[in-house]
C-alpha cells in the first residue's frame, strides 16, 4: 500500500481524495460566512459594516479557495496557470481581509487616522501572514505549471 | 523551447527575490513570538499556582501556542532561504519541512489546551478542547507537503530528461 502510493499515481490520488475533502469543507465555510452577512443586529453600525466586508471578503476567500481544489480534484493536476492565477487572487484578498474591514470600520465613524494605525496592529496578524505565504504558494504553482507542462510535452 | 526556458528562468529569479523576503518575514514573527513568549512567562504567578482561572487558562495556551508557531516560523524561514539559495522549491527535503510544518500545526490545534488544563489540573469550563482553524491549517500545509512531493517528481523528469 505506501509503495503504491509512493509513485506518481499514488500521490495524484492521494491530492484528489485530499482535495474533494478540501472542496467540501471550504464550499460550506464559505457558504456559511456569506450567510451570516446579513446577521448585522447584534452590532452598531460601525461595527456592523466592518463585520459585512469581513464575512463578505473570508466567504469569497473560501469559495475561490473550493475552486481550486475542486479543479484539483477534478483534473488531478495541482500545478496549471489558471491555478496559480486564482491562488494568487485569493492571497491578494487575504490582505485586504486584514486591510479593508478597520478602514470601513473608521471611515463610517469619520476618522481616517485611528484606521491606518489599527491596519499596522492587523498586519502581524496570522491572516495576513497567511496571505503573503499564499502569494508566494502562487509563485512556486507557476513554476510548478512549467514543469508539468515541459512533462506533458515530453509524454 | 528557448522562450519556455527564458521564462522559466524568470520564474526562479521571481521566487528567489520572493523567497528572502518571506524568509525575513518568517524570522520577524519568529522573534515577535519570542517576545511574547518572554512577556508570558515573567507574568508573575503563572506557574507557581494551580489555581484555575480563565486568565491563566488563557495565558498557559497562549504561550504554549506561541512556542510552536516559532518552531513553525523558524522551520518556514530554514526552507524559504533553501529555496533562495537553490533556486528549486520542489525537493525532498522542502516537502519533508512542510509536512513537518503541517503536523506541528495539528498538535498546535489540540496540545496547548490540553496541557494548560492539565498544567492546572481541570478540564472544567475551558469550552473546546480542539482549535478548529489551527486544525484546518495543518489539514491545508500538509496537502501543500503533497503537491511539493509531485513537483519534486515532476522536476526529477525535467531534469532527467535535459
Amino acid at each position: 500500500m505506501k509503495k503504491a502510493l509512493s509513485g506518481k499515481t499514488g500521490v495524484v490520488l492521494l491530492l484528489r481524495i485530499c482535495s474533494v475533502f478540501l472542496t467540501l469543507l471550504m464550499l460550506y465555510n464559505g457558504i456559511c460566512n456569506l450567510l451570516n452577512m446579513s446577521n448585522l443586529d447584534q452590532f452598531d453600525i460601525q461595527t456592523s459594516h466592518a463585520f459585512a466586508v469581513e464575512m463578505l471578503l473570508s466567504g469569497l476567500v473560501l469559495l475561490g479557495g473550493a475552486a481550486v481544489f475542486g479543479i484539483i480534484a477534478y483534473t488531478g493536476k495541482p500545478f496549471s496557470r489558471l491555478l496559480s492565477m486564482m491562488t494568487g487572487i485569493c492571497g491578494i484578498m487575504l490582505i485586504l481581509l486584514v486591510l479593508l474591514p478597520p478602514l470601513v470600520r473608521q471611515l463610517v465613524s469619520g476618522g481616517i487616522v485611528n484606521s491606518f494605525s489599527e491596519i499596522l496592529g492587523n498586519l502581524g496578524d496570522d491572516v495576513s501572514i497567511i496571505g503573503v505565504l499564499t502569494l508566494m504558494l502562487a509563485l512556486v504553482m507557476r513554476y510548478g505549471a512549467m514543469l508539468q507542462q515541459e512533462s506533458d510535452e515530453t509524454l | 523551447m528557448k522562450e519556455q526556458a527564458m521564462s522559466k528562468n524568470t520564474a526562479i529569479e521571481k521566487l528567489k527575490s520572493g523567497s528572502v523576503g518571506i524568509g525575513v518575514l518568517c524570522i520577524i514573527v519568529a522573534l515577535f513570538n519570542l517576545m511574547i513568549i518572554l512577556a508570558n512567562s515573567v507574568r508573575s504567578g503563572l506557574f507557581t499556582s494551580n489555581v484555575f482561572t480563565v486568565e491563566r487558562y488563557a495565558a498557559i495556551r497562549q504561550l504554549i501556542s506561541s512556542g510552536i508557531l516559532t518552531v513553525i516560523m523558524i522551520l518556514a524561514a530554514l526552507m524559504f532561504f533553501r529555496i533562495f539559495k537553490d533556486g528549486i522549491p520542489f525537493t525532498a527535503k522542502n516537502f519533508r519541512t512542510v509536512r513537518i510544518i503541517g503536523i506541528l500545526f495539528l498538535v498546535n490545534a489540540v496540545i496547548p489546551s490540553v496541557s494548560a488544563a492539565g498544567l492546572l489540573g481541570t478540564f472544567r469550563g475551558i469550552g473546546g478542547i480542539v482549535n478548529p482553524s489551527a486544525l484546518v491549517e495543518g489539514l491545508l500545509f500538509l496537502f501543500i507537503a503533497h503537491m511539493v512531493r509531485y513537483g519534486a517528481m515532476l522536476q526529477q523528469e525535467s531534469d532527467e530528461t535535459l
